[in-house]
């Protein structure tokens, strides 16, 4: 070899080194940054937008604090439309920008598209408001952490709070959308309030199904009005549940039913329904800043000041407090773990316990599930803008409601002890 | 079994009633331009975001609910106006894809400009005091609301039937329609009535979203729920005939409230059944365009 040839060579390598270690100085430097995918475009929107407007006030609120390991937190936004296949694409393009922690999956549709993708990325990726079983069982990997509860423990608690709360209400029945999530939380809820009613003499009628995004339902509110059932779960979502009540409210069914039980549109339902809100709707719910035990909360009230001086809007949504948890949850991780590679990340998860506006969670070990407070909102009509209020929140330790950790293995009702 | 049926009946011809009041704009348009508006249930949308503007979520009394969908249907008709001027007009005389594609676009931009001044969250209208409540027919709960669609849906193709058959108007339009360089040699301003023809149809989309608004949530996309059925509807009637739609309309209606009601674990399917018999059987549709109308 000539001795130019080979100054030329030592020369190129330390250049490559020096390189590669100025990049990696940056990287350790530099803000952190989060990668974040939510639907933040079509059907999925209003549940995405507010997970994000969430995520955004954790990062703030970090940030405000002197950020994490000294870095300020850059939140890398990308729009997952809804949309399996944008979730896949979006978490690709944030691992090749070389970003391995991640919050997304606000809806099952698209965190089943990025769950399975976490180990070959080798990221963390935090399913943030997907609630379809198979997150935590056959698509099951370390490298995903959900902070939501799943449909089973969701509808469980549910259906057992409404009948704790309503134990005269003798007779139920459901009206949900004919597909897997559908089926199943009408059966959990069912199955609860069967399980649940003081002296368990609480009949549940046969499920009336329908399409998920049907907009004619006077068919099935003909047999609801019909039926003998005092209260009633619904378990349609989105724009068709509002145009359900819109339908149903003409023909009298919010003076049949003692109760309903809504699948979890919330605040969406009352805000366009407004003095037309059915006035005993109970729903799934996360957050409401004015009642117990959120208003002596000391993180409930900061995250209540931040979304207010943030947006001017004074009556946040509950899933905003559903989009900081996930995100503290994560940025709790990387504290603990004084590390953002991913497998300190994940060690540090597996063991973590944060608080919340909600109060303290934590992840159980065997199928990295959050153990939380379920909430769950009774809402009505109101005078006042914004035309209807959260009268009362009710909660369910949902410890006491999960089914045994089976990380891997299908989810199957029947394996479970009746 | 009888109470099904009635109820059945009652809500086919109300369904049918809701697919026509949409779809006669569209076929309307189709008649005379020979130009399938793909933007037209974006124009529905626009039309009942305006009546929900101007008359808020609960209307106070039927004729001010029926005020509003008239104003609807006028600031529609503007639109169309302003379409015609800046897109339809200078797409005569060209092949119908860049018709399509241009409507498709025009759907988009509708889209948009509703989410940037409404936004994304959802609203909801009621119906008038008078026809918030049900009626009790049998076993069968049947909306007054319901009822008044029925009603203002024959109405409409009532006057829509009288115009095209019986007034002046509709015979110029009709001649227009068979051929328009004929009737521009015997003195009829062609531009006017095809201009006047869009602003017609928009005005019958807007005057649409404004009566049925309180039965569908308000969102963008408040239009996809009845355009799918309209275009049907437009396809199995004959493109181009008012009456073949409106015939088209109530059989979607009824077929679709008993396939909901007799076999609802099979819910829509008995709709693409008819589309598909239509097709094979009678392609043409009910009634054929021979020079539209």
């Amino acid at each position: 070899m000539k001795r130019r040839t080979l100054l030329k060579g030592l020369a190129a390598g330390a250049g490559l080194s020096l390189g590669m270690k100025a990049t990696y100085l940056r990287a350790q430097s530099g803000p952190l940054k989060i990668g974040v995918s939510y639907a933040l475009s079509g059907v999925g929107a209003p549940v995405g937008t507010q997970f994000m407007k969430g995520t955004e006030i954790a990062a703030m609120q970090v940030n405000r604090d002197g950020g994490l390991l000294g870095r300020q937190i850059e939140l890398v936004v990308r729009d997952d439309k809804y949309n399996s296949a944008e979730s896949v694409a979006v978490a690709r393009e944030l691992a090749g920008a070389g970003i391995n922690l991640l919050i997304g999956g606000s809806q099952t549709v698209t965190a089943l598209g990025l769950a399975p993708l976490a180990p070959e990325l080798n990221a963390v990726v935090i399913i943030a408001g997907a609630a379809g079983m198979p997150v935590t069982h056959e698509l099951f990997n370390r490298n995903i952490f959900r902070t939501v509860a799943n449909n089973y423990t969701q509808y469980s608690s549910f259906g057992r709070s409404l009948i704790e709360t309503h134990p005269e209400v003798k007779t139920w029945i459901s009206i949900a959308p004919d597909g897997d999530f559908g089926r199943d939380s009408a059966l959990f809820f069912g199955n609860a309030v069967k399980k649940y009613a003081p002296g368990k003499d609480a009949t549940v009628l046969d499920t009336i199904f329908t399409q998920g995004t049907a907009t004619d339902f006077r068919t099935q509110i003909n047999a609801l009005m019909s039926s003998k059932a005092e209260g009633l779960y619904v378990g349609i979502a989105g724009a068709a549940q509002i145009s359900f009540f819109q339908q149903a409210r003409g023909v009298g069914l919010y003076d049949k039913f003692k109760v309903i039980g809504e699948v979890g549109n919330g605040e969406v339902t009352g805000k366009a329904m407004g003095r037309n809100t059915y006035p005993n709707l109970w729903s799934i719910s996360y957050w409401n800043n004015d009642l117990e035990p959120f208003k002596s909360n000391p993180l409930s009230q900061q995250l209540y000041k931040d979304y207010v001086e943030s947006t001017g809007n004074k009556f946040p949504p509950a899933l905003v407090m559903a989009g900081q948890r996930s995100a503290m949850a994560l940025f709790e991780g990387v504290r603990k773990a004084k590390s953002s590679e991913t497998d300190a990340v994940i060690a540090a998860m597996e063991d973590l316990t944060f608080q919340t506006p909600g109060g303290p969670c934590s992840f159980r070990k065997e199928d990295h599930q959050l153990i939380a407070t379920s909430y769950y909102s009774q809402m009505g009509p109101s005078d006042k803008d914004p035309f209807y209020k959260i009268m009362q929140m009710a909660q369910i330790d949902s410890s006491q409601m999960m089914e045994p950790a089976a990380p891997g293995v299908k989810f199957d009702i029947k394996d479970l002890p009746q | 079994m009888i109470n099904q049926s009635v109820f059945v009946l009652f809500n086919g011809l109300a369904s049918g009633m809701a697919f026509f009041l949409v779809a006669a704009g569209l076929t309307w348009v189709f008649g005379i331009l020979k130009i399938l508006n793909l933007a037209h249930g974006a124009f529905f949308m626009l039309g009942a975001y305006i009546a929900y503007t101007i008359g808020g979520a609960s209307p106070g009394s039927l004729w001010a609910f029926i005020g509003v969908a008239l104003l609807a249907a006028i600031a529609i008709g503007m639109m169309g106006l302003v379409t015609d001027k800046f897109v339809l007009g200078r797409l005569r005389n060209v092949d119908y894809h860049y018709v399509l594609i241009a409507t498709f676009g025009l759907m988009l931009f509708c889209e948009g400009v509703a989410k940037a001044i409404w936004g994304s969250d959802y609203y909801s209208v009621m119906p008038p005091p008078e026809v918030d409540t049900a009626v009790k027919i049998g076993s069968s709960y049947i909306s007054l609301y319901t009822i008044l669609v029925i009603a203002i849906g024959l109405a409409a193709f009532a006057v829509l039937e009288l115009i095209m058959n019986r007034m002046w108007a509709g015979k110029i339009m009709r001649a227009v329609a068979n051929d328009p360089w004929m009737a521009g040699t015997i003195g009829i301003n062609v531009p006017m009535v095809l201009m006047l023809s869009v602003v017609a149809s928009f005005a019958l989309a807007g005057f649409a979203g404004g009566i049925l608004v309180p039965n569908q949530t308000l969102s963008v996309h408040v239009g996809s729920s009845f355009i799918l059925y309209a275009f049907l509807a437009v396809v199995i009637g004959g493109l181009g005939s008012i009456r073949g739609t409106f015939i088209a309309c109530i059989l979607l209606g009824l077929v679709e409230s008993a396939n909901a009601t007799f076999l609802p674990e099979y819910g829509g399917i008995a709709v693409y059944i008819l589309l598909a018999v239509f097709l094979v059987a009678r392609p043409q549709g009910l009634f054929p365009p021979q020079g539209a109308l």
